[in-house]
């Protein structure tokens, strides 16, 4: 080992640490207020089973495990009468828009989502690209448009401070007060991003996300409600974000 | 991993068991770690991949992105992997023979899913040559060469390790790691080397580092993620730390271990009077 990089590095661990070392420093003290998860609603209405829409895109299998975790059965379907009834609905994604729209298109979902979202209102949570088709249109490998059931445009993350695209990693949300999805959540949470693309803004947003500039990182939309991060992929904040979805289902169908 | 069994690695040359992966990632996700990758380190050698019933069971415990890989050949096997759970697919020594691997990966499922491993090591000339079982060190390519031409195949990620400083506790290979960086347009992992948590701290000062994987600094010791993210939060390095229990009233030693207690005060603790009933 190289002996002057040796004495930097103690040099460097001496001052580090130092000090706490001897007792004579005081840390930080930082408050971390606690992410909890709530007592699972067992009354009338409660969720015990979930629709996961499967298009052949998206990691099914993490979002079906998050759920098991919660308590709630998942099915995986394409079944038109079962995503009609769905107690709860979530529409997960990963990979390319135009793609997505295209098997939604070509399972014939797009009129059995409208009616199991638009007509019969089943709570719907949209997750990453299940996010993005929601809106109006995006620009990636050229422009498509969404189901258009949120205001707004999808467009490509980066071009102005040079970071790298994908955004990929956990990144700190700012969340409006009375969301729905974030009750229980502290303020700077963190959630756990994968994408190249976002909603730079829209009025049904509760929450963004800074990446190369804002973006929108969830969405409540009555029934309908949306997050860009993964919630499945985002420990305990994340689990307590589908907890809330699960319990403003459960209401839902109580009511 | 080798033989379904977690390995701390010395120099890529010899590895000790720590157990299963399961279990593994059990702890170090309760303990808070955000992301978790997962190889096996003879699939390719031996020219079989990484079991998808293994990765689905270890996928299941994980409530963090898992990464996974070890001879994948084929986007179809890419494809098993995701469908167990994995979220990333590790590819490595596949994509030295074959570059369109990468490409067919990132077109089937996104560039996202693409991670690609490169694993560097210095030849007797002083020169970083990627590391291939394949080719002999003295004609190895350069990992920046190598780096960007998986890039434009569509590398969505890519992992970047030191054969050298691997499992030596002496710190990462920051110039290597400077250069790598320098030329990477897509998010850079950086492995090897880690020691002490001042070690992460000096890697992630590098601009275009977006995170740094650990790992045998991470078995064998109680809440090892948790310690290690408050001290380099204590290091003035904004890092996530919100699990329950996370050390910040602990004072922690030279070593970033928590501070030892005097004997007097542990004793108080164990044996303290029984109050007269």
């Amino acid at each position: 080992m190289n002996a002057s990089r040796k004495r930097n590095e103690e040099a460097l661990r001496a001052n580090f640490f130092g000090a706490a070392a001897v007792g004579l420093v005081e840390l930080p003290v930082t408050t971390f207020e606690r992410i909890e998860l709530p007592e699972r609603d067992l009354g009338p209405g409660r969720v015990e089973h979930a629709v996961i829409v499967d298009y052949e895109l998206g990691n099914l299998r993490s979002v079906a495990n998050a759920l098991g975790r919660l308590g709630v059965t998942a099915t995986i379907s394409t079944d038109p009468a079962v995503l009609c009834d769905a107690t709860a609905l979530i529409l997960p994604g990963v990979g390319a828009f135009g793609r997505a729209m295209d098997n939604l298109r070509a399972a014939r979902l797009v009129d059995v989502l409208g009616e199991a979202v638009l007509e019969r209102k089943r709570p719907t949570l949209g997750i990453c690209l299940g996010m993005q088709i929601l809106a109006e249109s995006s620009n990636e490998l050229g422009l498509h448009r969404g189901l258009g059931w949120i205001p707004g445009q999808v467009e490509r993350l980066g071009g102005f401070t040079g970071l790298p695209v994908p955004h990929v990693g956990w990144n700190q949300v700012t969340t409006q007060q009375n969301s729905v999805l974030f009750q229980g959540i502290p303020p700077a949470a963190s959630f756990y991003f994968d994408h190249s693309f976002a909603m730079r803004a829209c009025p049904s947003a509760v929450s963004s996300c800074d990446y190369d500039g804002a973006f929108v990182a969830a969405v409540e939309h009555g029934n309908l409600m949306a997050v860009q991060f993964h919630p499945e992929k985002s420990q305990l904040a994340g689990q307590r974000l589908l907890a809330n979805f699960l319990a403003f289902a459960a209401r839902q169908n109580a009511g | 991993m080798r033989d379904g069994i977690v390995v701390q690695s010395y120099r890529f040359a010899r590895h000790l068991p720590v157990g299963c992966p399961e279990i593994s990632a059990e702890y170090l996700d309760r303990w808070g770690i955000d992301e978790i990758i997962l190889v096996d380190i003879d699939a390719s050698r031996t020219g079989r991949s990484i079991d998808p019933a293994l990765v689905e069971r270890v996928a299941r415990r994980c409530t963090v992105p898992l990464a996974a890989g070890g001879g994948v050949r084929s986007a179809a096997q890419a494809g098993d992997l995701l469908k167990a759970g994995a979220d990333k697919i590790v590819i490595n020594t596949a994509a030295i023979e074959s570059p369109s691997l990468v490409t067919e990966v990132a077109q089937a499922f996104g560039e996202q899913c693409a991670l690609v491993s490169i694993d560097a090591q210095r030849t007797d000339f002083g020169r970083v040559v990627v590391r291939t079982p394949q080719v002999p060190a003295r004609d190895g390519l350069a990992p920046d060469t190598w780096l960007r031409r998986m890039q434009e195949a569509g590398a969505g990620e890519f992992l970047l390790q030191s054969v050298d400083r691997d499992g030596m506790r002496d710190g990462l290979d920051l110039e290597l790691i400077r250069e790598m960086a320098a030329s990477a347009r897509v998010p850079l992992i950086v492995a090897g080397g880690t020691g002490h948590p001042v070690h992460v701290i000096a890697a992630l000062a590098i601009e275009g580092v977006q995170a740094v994987a650990v790992g045998n600094l991470l078995s064998h010791a109680e809440h090892s993620v948790t310690l290690l993210k408050s001290a380099i939060r204590h290091g003035g390095c904004d890092v996530r730390l919100d699990t329950a229990f996370d050390y910040h009233l602990q004072g922690l030693a030279g070593d970033g271990r928590p501070m030892r207690l005097d004997e007097d005060t542990v004793t108080a603790f164990r044996f303290a009077p029984r109050r007269a009933p």
